[in-house]
């Protein structure tokens, strides 16, 4: 052994907490988890807080508006909103929020996250709910998940171990669904929040718990960009028994704590398209609607 | 007006103190300007806010100096005198970059406007009751031919004729005197025409938020009425954590210098201007229906850089949001101010 390794052996001993996500070992050196990819700064902010964390994870398919809602929703909840006030543990919780808010005030819309688990931002969050009089702190940790990668791991599990080892330890999950695909597209966004639920009860272990003791996460469902579908504004849960109702059918049956709400960040838009096949919004202005509540329903029920 | 008549007249150019204004403006009635003594049909076209019709008859006959005298008092009341001028209207366009689609900032270019007369605060829901009690919604001159069978759609929550959020022909309680909103540019164009006045075009809407502070020598605008600092004491918006229309005595540190209320915040407000998105020649813009600017940013407006006086979004014509609303405006040209008979006049 060289001198070199073997002072590296005395750094990265004893002083490394494991994984937050998957409880692998690992050392002061590393910048990653090598079995999940998560970064090392997030088990080093949780574990410095030593709190146990909460993990709310927002996931849903390509395109859902993940990146967008988890950025405004980190922004809104710094500035204080509905009883919901938090504070970002380390600058890396700010990476994602940064990304998200300056790509708004310039009226477009935040790159696409790249399918690679070591490129997700990831936030760690305390956040205080003082709706009670007995105010609850969580820390609330999520990676924003690429679209893709969850619909590849659905179909291949174990293709992103990052994927499956968050949602083994998800107490809550924001399911996002694009307004205008569910309406437009109904079958396909249902079939895939029904894969999704399924993996959900499979790597949490659901089938085998005991029915005496409710050990199921907490499901939100948020049709976003719900200012272009105003059926989905108006009523969401009817929304969803007349569009997904399978999903609806397997949410009752197997996750007794879910929820439906709609959420939107833009006030107004229009609609561009180019010769090359491209076609996306552009936002006017930004108004952000229900986009806290599903927040503080999860925190509240899990 | 000349300029130098409308300084002399501080009433008219400083209105915010006598025109009801309170403290706490929060629970404070709309104002009503009621002159008691007035002849009865002067009396009514004053209490509906028809004023407009006195100073600028449709059918060319001319009100009596007594009657033209009670219409200028409210106006003095009612309304800011925006004197006509320059300025630089800004845009956007978009365009194709690495992140994909963008809207690229512009400047559009300068625009003259003429003097106006301006709502000093936007149409009530009170203003706005007495418009539809007066069965503005059946009156089909007030309507475009083609959009008459989308008339019968412009109904509250119950059914009845008005605006989206209200019931049974009713504003919400405890809102008499919140901007109306929930209406679409037809029915504030519908509700401006009734009370002799229009919608104000974009540039006059900028003018009267800007002129008070206009650097003349560099042409430089300040962003909003009071400076160019965002300040959320100053404006309704998500900054002020409100999250709801407000009454329209609030936010009164906002005012123009002459006492024209929440240019900025609490609603967006409905321009007489059409919303055309310019593009590279790569792009196509999908829009369906026609679009109206409208400005100032609103209750829920996230960021106060889309707030400015120069700023500007959009709406279908026939939408019907929860947060757009409007204020309306006269021409000045060619009017001369008669002053009143001294009678005071009361507010309900």
């Amino acid at each position: 052994m060289s001198n070199d390794e073997d002072y590296n052996s005395a750094l990265c001993f004893n002083d490394a907490p494991p994984c937050v996500c998957c409880d692998n070992e690992m050392t002061s050196l590393d910048d990653f988890c090598e079995e999940c990819q998560t970064p090392a700064e997030i088990t080093r902010s949780v574990s410095q807080r030593n709190a146990t964390p909460h993990f709310i994870s927002v996931v849903g398919p390509s395109n859902a508006g993940k990146t967008v809602y988890l950025g405004l929703l980190l922004d809104m909840l710094c500035g204080g909103a509905k009883n919901l006030k938090g504070v970002p543990n380390g600058a890396f919780s700010i990476g994602l929020q940064e990304q998200v808010v300056a790509a708004l005030e310039e009226r477009r819309f935040p790159e696409k996250t790249p399918n690679e688990s070591d490129l997700w931002k990831w936030l760690h969050c305390v956040v205080t709910d003082s709706a009670t009089r007995k105010a609850k702190t969580v820390d609330f940790v999520a990676p924003d998940f690429a679209g893709e990668a969850i619909a590849t791991e659905l179909e291949q599990p174990g293709t992103y171990p990052a994927v499956s080892h968050i949602v083994q330890r998800t107490a809550a999950f924001l399911l996002l669904c694009d307004s205008v695909e569910v309406r437009d597209n109904g079958a396909r966004e249902d079939l895939f929040a029904m894969k999704l639920g399924s993996y959900i009860s499979q790597q949490q272990g659901l089938s085998e718990l005991s029915k005496s003791r409710d050990l199921t996460p907490a499901i939100a469902v948020v049709f976003t960009k719900s200012d272009t579908c105003p059926e989905a504004d108006a009523d969401p849960k009817r929304f969803m028994a007349n569009n997904m109702p399978r999903f609806m059918d397997y949410c009752q049956n197997n996750f007794p704590r879910h929820a439906v709400f709609s959420a939107s960040v833009v006030g107004s838009s229009a609609l561009l398209s180019n010769d090359m096949g491209g076609i996306a919004r552009v936002p006017f202005h930004i108004q952000p609607r229900g986009v806290i509540e599903p927040l503080h329903w999860a925190i509240q029920n899990s | 007006m000349p300029l130098a008549s409308f300084f002399s007249r501080p009433l008219s150019a400083f209105r915010a103190t006598l025109s009801g204004s309170k403290p706490d403006g929060s629970s404070a009635a709309p104002p009503i300007l009621d002159f008691t003594d007035a002849p009865p049909d002067i009396r009514q076209l004053v209490r509906d806010r028809q004023y407009a019709h006195i100073v600028r008859p449709i059918d060319g006959i001319q009100f009596d100096p007594d009657s033209l005298g009670y219409a200028w008092r409210a106006i003095d009341h009612d309304m800011a005198y925006v004197p006509g001028g320059n300025v630089m209207l800004c845009g956007e366009y978009a365009t194709t970059t690495d992140e994909g689609f963008s809207l690229v900032p512009q400047t559009i270019g300068s625009s003259q406007t003429e003097s106006i007369y301006l709502d000093r605060w936007c149409v009530t829901n009170a203003d706005y009751q007495r418009f539809v009690d007066a069965g503005g919604y059946e009156n089909v001159s007030l309507w475009p031919e083609q959009i008459l069978p989308s008339v019968l759609q412009f109904v509250d929550k119950t059914g009845m004729a008005g605006p989206a959020l209200w019931s049974k022909g009713a504003p919400p309680k405890g809102a008499l005197a919140h901007p109306v909103v929930g209406v679409s540019w037809y029915e504030a164009n519908a509700y401006a025409q009734w009370v002799g006045k229009r919608l104000p075009t974009s540039a006059e809407w900028q003018r009267a938020g800007t002129w008070g502070r206009t650097t003349t020598d560099t042409l430089q605008e300040s962003k909003y009425p009071w400076g160019n600092s965002f300040d959320p004491s100053y404006a309704n918006t998500w900054a002020s954590g409100r999250h709801q229309t407000v009454s329209i005595h609030e936010f009164q540190g906002g005012n123009t210098p002459n006492g024209v209320r929440q240019l900025i915040g609490n609603v967006w407000e409905w321009m007489n201007t059409q919303y055309l998105l310019a593009a590279t020649e790569e792009i196509n813009v999908h829009m369906t229906d026609p679009m109206a600017e409208v400005r100032g940013g609103a209750y829920d407006s996230y960021f106060h850089s889309h707030t400015t006086c120069q700023s500007r979004s959009a709406h279908t014509l026939s939408s019907r949001k929860s947060n757009v609303g409007f204020r309306c405006c006269f021409s000045a040209e060619g009017l001369a101010p008669e002053y009143a008979p001294d009678s005071t006049p009361s507010e309900s």
